[in-house]
């Protein structure tokens, strides 16, 4: 199952993805006892203030998470992981610059990698939860390399909307169900 | 008359391309003026305008005060209106969402997103239909 989940800076839909990722996982936990509930963390642990919040992060999700840090490749995590899992991806956005920065990735590239997760979390029967943030409703810039950020980001948010079951806008932690009825 | 509004690339050409098998576009991304139309719009076709941001940069380098540059697409707006309505045929508006982003850093961009939210706003009350595009979805809003 496939839900992309997008909104504003600071609109609830991290918390909201936790949740509902928390939900799915508890329901299929009951009669299955190897799912596990996995975070997929892209940010990178760059300076103090990154280290702090990123540990912040961790310890509160200990009870149930398993966080596993990954700037780049989510398809290797995505591989090994147990069929059935609960995977949550936040935030697609930092993952994109990761990708633009260090690898240099260009557009053909990145929608060949996302491709890739969908298919895997298809064949393997994975609950994948991808957040990310609506950065195209301000005034277009003139600055190339942001324009090209914009432009390979709602390449990726088309695709993943149009495989996605499940497709939630976040208002102030308010979901707007585009796509697949809420639950 | 149809307005279509969404973020960049969000997918609202292809929305609008599927609404109509003939379409006519009059686009300032292929240099086109707005006040084009009226030569270019082939009898029994869909019109649709797309760029009109750029139509708008275009009246703000012409040194007017804002109320005139509203004005004027106002007018523009019901010259459109009225010629749908006379020749029977649909006119669809593809407008930029530009309002959600950080406050633009000078006084240029500044008017020419506050011109182009008025311009929406006005083309939202003269369209019979109003559709919002994200990520390659759509709903419509009027």
């Amino acid at each position: 199952m496939i839900t992309f989940i997008s909104g504003g800076a600071r609109s609830g839909k991290s918390s909201f993805a936790e949740n509902m990722a928390l939900t799915i996982f508890k329901k299929a936990r009951k009669t299955k006892a190897y799912v596990q509930l996995l975070y997929i963390a892209t940010a990178k642990r760059s300076d103090h203030e990154m280290v702090q919040r990123i540990d912040r992060h961790q310890n509160e999700r200990a009870k149930y998470w398993k966080t596993i840090e990954e700037p780049h490749f989510i398809s290797k995590v995505l591989l090994k992981a147990n069929s059935e899992d609960v995977i949550l991806i936040d935030c697609l956005t930092v993952w994109l610059s990761n990708m633009m920065f260090d690898l240099d990735f260009n557009v053909k590239q990145f929608i060949e990698a996302v491709d890739e997760w969908l298919r895997i979390v298809r064949h393997k029967g994975l609950s994948l939860i991808i957040v990310s943030n609506d950065l195209n409703e301000g005034l277009p810039q003139s600055n190339l390399l942001v324009n090209d950020y914009i432009f390979i980001l709602e390449s990726l948010h088309k695709r993943i909307v149009n495989e996605a079951d499940y497709a939630v806008e976040v208002i102030t932690g308010i979901p707007t169900y585009w796509k697949g009825e809420k639950r | 008359m149809q307005l279509v509004i969404g973020g960049a690339y969000s997918g609202k050409r292809t929305i609008v391309k599927q609404k109509s098998q003939s379409l006519c576009w009059i686009s300032s991304y292929q240099g086109d003026r707005l006040d084009d139309w009226p030569q270019k719009w082939i009898p029994r076709t869909t019109l649709v305008l797309e760029g009109w941001e750029k139509w708008v940069a275009i009246e703000i380098t012409h040194q007017q005060g804002d109320d005139i540059i509203r004005e004027k697409f106002k007018v523009a707006l019901k010259a459109l209106k009225e010629e749908g309505l006379k020749r029977g045929e649909e006119i669809v508006l593809i407008m930029l969402e530009t309002g959600r982003g950080i406050v633009p850093m000078t006084r240029e961009d500044r008017r020419l997103r506050d011109l182009s939210g008025w311009l929406a706003q006005d083309a939202v009350e003269m369209s019979d239909e109003v559709f919002y595009i994200w990520h390659g979805l759509e709903r419509r809003l009027k």
